[in-house]
């Protein structure tokens, strides 16, 4: 079928506007905000719902056409890129809270939903979410999941997977699947168990390899009653994980967030969260904590609350170094010490002008992030990234790193590293049980 | 032009941060993109790769890629809401003047071109009576310079405004002639007949020797501060105030009781491009019983009203559905009337109000002030 057809099928199925194959367009649709290289889709499709979704899919799998998901288009590992072109389906105009149950303390959401419009509806009401991912302005809720979703409030909360209870899928065949207790046609998302196995978890971190998320039930709290937020430094990197260890395993914190960790200073805000006895409470804990380890200074609280009160925003501004190539991955807390050198060596010994290090701590270890920043327009700087990043992903899984986002950037080093475990046998397997045609996001992680 | 801005088209850094937020009093950052269909191109991000694309000459230019590069108010809600503090709104006007230099143009932007190279204003000629003000004499220290689209559109802001100057007793005139600043040729791209029609007016101000001149319309206003003498090389020695700044030291203790609830909309010119925030609200808080009531976006924030940039010749449905939304935000804030200081939003305010069956009341500044003085 020549590519006029497939531009009038799927016209016939979202409406002329809501599909395009002009390269002007197209070319909008070649990057995201990391440093992946272009790859060009033949087209571009907006659907408005899950029908529409499900009736793309029926038509890539019955042509054999890639389709690539794509939510706000600000993850950086290239996980929605048309790596073997095809249909980029864009879930944009998917952007409506379906039902917030005070009930039962949930909020289910169409996936295009961006985490600004969900949270701030929520918080006028008094409920918010477990997890805030720092890019809330442009990044959407199923995009998220799919990674399986970090952010603000990783140690109360974990992972927007662990917060999730079930979801709508649609898969690569175009059947819909209903996860959690939606499974039973008589009930709503109350809970993510019951039913069978878990099958919610098969598309927290796939990263639409498996199907499309089309909406998701997450569970909301109630906003709290106060929130406490005080920055701290210190010089050693030794003592300030021994410190993020003993306040993870303890649970005392909403979050921390160590945004500079440099040879010389490492500086990390913390966020207690509750009613105001609690946040009393576990202030004094926390910072007699972190105070009686040698060097500790707190920086007080004017700072990271200036921080929070625009915190999108500002999270943002840190890119004012320019784009980013990224490496994050989760570790143990033994792991985090050597894996900050090895980072730092691998690209003091490529020379990249600039990066970043930081951490976000987990429960049980943290999320180790590189960020390599370059003016876009430094091509010699660009390709020293690109060398980098590749033995810097290399380094990560030798350490028994696990890639948070992973999208196009860490396929080829997953495939090579697990290659020949049964896990990467099993996602195999699922993968072309689900998608035989391998029409779904192909490449992507690598599978 | 848009060679000018190569470092500012590489920094952008894909973040997307100038679609949509839903917080801190932003909904659409670009106001354009919910009446679109919404492809990246519909918003800045997407419109900087479009730049970037013409500038290096990567791409063939289509009838389509042209009508997205006008399809934008040039309010530069997406420049305040930019955390790498890009000039958009500026790379896009390059971008557009470019594309004119190049041969292209829009068939609206056609007729507004030849109406002012012709009949010195963007609607063409005047039918039946010129309407004539008071007799004045030609000079004075303050030249009122009502501009294009008041003087054809909106003549009750004229009106108005040489009304409450005589009740203040200044001592002014008014440039009665067809004349354009020619900002509405900077925002279409038409650099050439710009300077030429900018050359024009301003020896008709320079003319009069006037001392202040006095404006309601801030593109008027941006046009003789700022893009005569840094884009287009035309020095004068006349200051230049907008009517907000003028009124507010002469007004403050002789305005009489007004009881109603009202809403100022800030117009993108003189508020984002110009910083004019303060004047006109402490204009509207000097009159007593005026309760002022903000809107969720306002200030830096302010929607715009959809009428910027040509959109309102080029795109009139979509300039429309942009003043329906801002209307909407103002008829939730529970005033009754919208208040404002440019006769682009007011026009489009105007034709929208009825349509969206809104019971609100738009006036301008200089309507609401002469109504209490």
């Amino acid at each position: 079928m020549d590519k006029k057809e497939v531009l009038d099928r799927l016209a016939g199925i979202v409406g002329p506007d809501y599909v395009t194959d002009e390269k002007f367009i197209l070319m909008a649709y070649t990057q995201d905000f990391g440093v992946h290289p272009p790859q060009w889709p033949d087209f571009v499709v907006r659907p408005g719902s899950t029908e529409e979704i499900s009736q793309i899919l029926k038509l890539a799998n019955e042509l054999k056409i890639p389709v690539i998901p794509r939510g706000g288009g600000s993850a950086q590992e290239g996980g929605c890129l048309a790596s073997r072109g095809g249909i980029v389906l864009e879930t944009l105009r998917l952007n409506r809270i379906l039902e917030i149950d005070e009930d039962t303390g949930t909020v289910t959401a169409e996936a295009g939903i961006t985490f600004a419009k969900l949270m701030d509806i929520l918080e006028q009401k008094g409920w918010k979410i477990g997890i805030a991912p720092s890019g809330a302005l442009a990044g959407t809720l199923g995009a998220h999941i799919s990674r399986p979703g970090v952010g603000w409030g990783n140690i109360k909360y974990v992972c927007q997977g662990d917060q999730v209870l079930g979801l709508k899928v649609v898969l690569p065949s175009g059947d819909v699947v209903c996860t959690g207790t939606a499974a039973n046609p008589s009930a709503d998302c109350f809970f993510r168990y019951g039913l069978g196995p878990d099958l919610t978890g098969l598309f927290i971190g796939s990263e639409g390899a498996y199907g499309i998320i089309t909406e998701a039930t997450l569970r909301m709290y109630p906003y709290p009653e106060e929130i406490y937020l005080e920055r701290f430094t210190i010089s050693n990197l030794r003592e300030a994980i021994a410190i993020f260890r003993e306040i993870a395993i303890h649970n005392l914190v909403c979050y921390i967030a160590v945004p500079v960790i440099t040879p010389e200073k490492i500086i990390f805000d913390v966020n207690i969260e509750g009613d105001r006895d609690e946040v009393a409470l576990w202030k004094e804990k926390v910072r007699n904590i972190i105070l009686r380890h040698p060097g500790a200074r707190s920086e007080g609280s004017e700072a990271p609350r200036k921080f929070w009160d625009y915190r999108w925003f500002n999270a943002g501004m840190e890119f004012k170094e320019g784009i980013a190539g990224a490496v994050n991955y989760f570790l143990p807390f033994d792991k985090l010490e050597e894996a900050t050198y090895a980072m730092r060596e691998i690209m003091e010994r490529h020379g990249i002008k600039k990066y970043a290090q930081q951490m976000f701590v987990e429960p049980t270890g943290s999320e180790h992030v590189s960020l390599l920043f370059h003016y876009p327009g430094d091509k010699e700087e660009y390709e020293k990234i690109r060398r980098a990043l590749d033995e810097m992903m290399e380094k990560a899984l030798e350490l028994g790193g696990a890639p948070y986002s992973k999208g196009r950037q860490w396929g080829a080093h997953l495939a090579e590293h697990l290659g020949g475990t049964g896990y990467w046998r099993l996602s195999k397997a699922i993968k072309r049980l689900l998608d035989p045609n391998n029409i779904m996001n192909p490449d992507v992680l690598g599978l | 032009m848009l060679e000018e801005f190569q470092h500012e088209i590489f920094d952008c850094t894909r973040c997307g941060f100038c679609r949509e937020w839903h917080w801190k009093g932003v909904e659409a950052v670009c106001p354009v993109y919910p009446y679109t269909s919404g492809f990246e191109i519909s918003y800045a991000r997407g419109r900087v790769r479009m730049a970037r694309a013409l500038m290096e000459r990567e791409i063939e230019i289509t009838d389509s890629f042209v009508e997205h590069a006008f399809m934008c108010t040039l309010c530069g809600n997406c420049d305040a809401h930019c955390p790498i503090e890009i000039p958009l709104h500026e790379i896009f006007q390059a971008m557009r003047a470019d594309l004119v230099e190049a041969g292209y143009i829009l068939p609206a932007h056609r007729q507004i071109v030849s109406n002012i190279e012709t009949y010195h204003n963007p609607y063409g000629p005047r039918r039946g009576r010129r309407e004539r003000s008071t007799l004045r004499s030609a000079k004075a220290s303050i030249l009122y310079f009502p501009g294009c689209t008041t003087t054809r559109k909106a003549r009750s802001i004229a009106s108005s405004t040489i009304e409450l100057l005589d009740k203040l007793g200044q001592d002014f005139t008014v440039l009665e002639e067809d004349a354009c600043c020619g900002y509405p040729l900077y925002e279409i791209g038409q650099m050439s007949v710009l300077k030429e029609t900018a050359t024009r007016t301003l020896n008709l101000i320079e003319q009069r020797g006037p001392d202040i001149v006095l404006t309601t319309c801030p593109a008027c206003y941006r046009a003789f501060k700022s893009l005569y003498p840094e884009e287009l090389g035309l020095r004068h020695h006349f200051e230049v105030q907008h009517i907000s700044e003028f009124l507010l030291p002469l007004v403050k203790g002789k305005l009489a009781e007004y009881r109603a609830k009202v809403t100022w909309h800030d117009p993108c010119i003189l508020g984002r491009h110009l910083g004019i925030y303060d004047e006109p609200r402490e204009i509207l808080r000097a009159i007593p019983r005026l309760e002022l009531i903000e809107m969720y976006s306002n200030r830096e924030n302010a929607l715009c009203c959809g009428a910027g940039g040509g959109m309102l010749s080029a795109f009139p449905e979509i300039a429309g559905q942009v003043a329906i939304k801002r209307l909407e935000q103002a008829r939730a804030t529970g005033a009754r009337e919208l208040v404002t200081s440019c006769p682009a939003c007011y026009l489009n305010f105007q034709r929208m109000v009825g349509h969206a069956k809104l019971d609100l009341q738009i006036k301008d500044l200089s309507e609401i002030v002469n109504e209490v003085i």
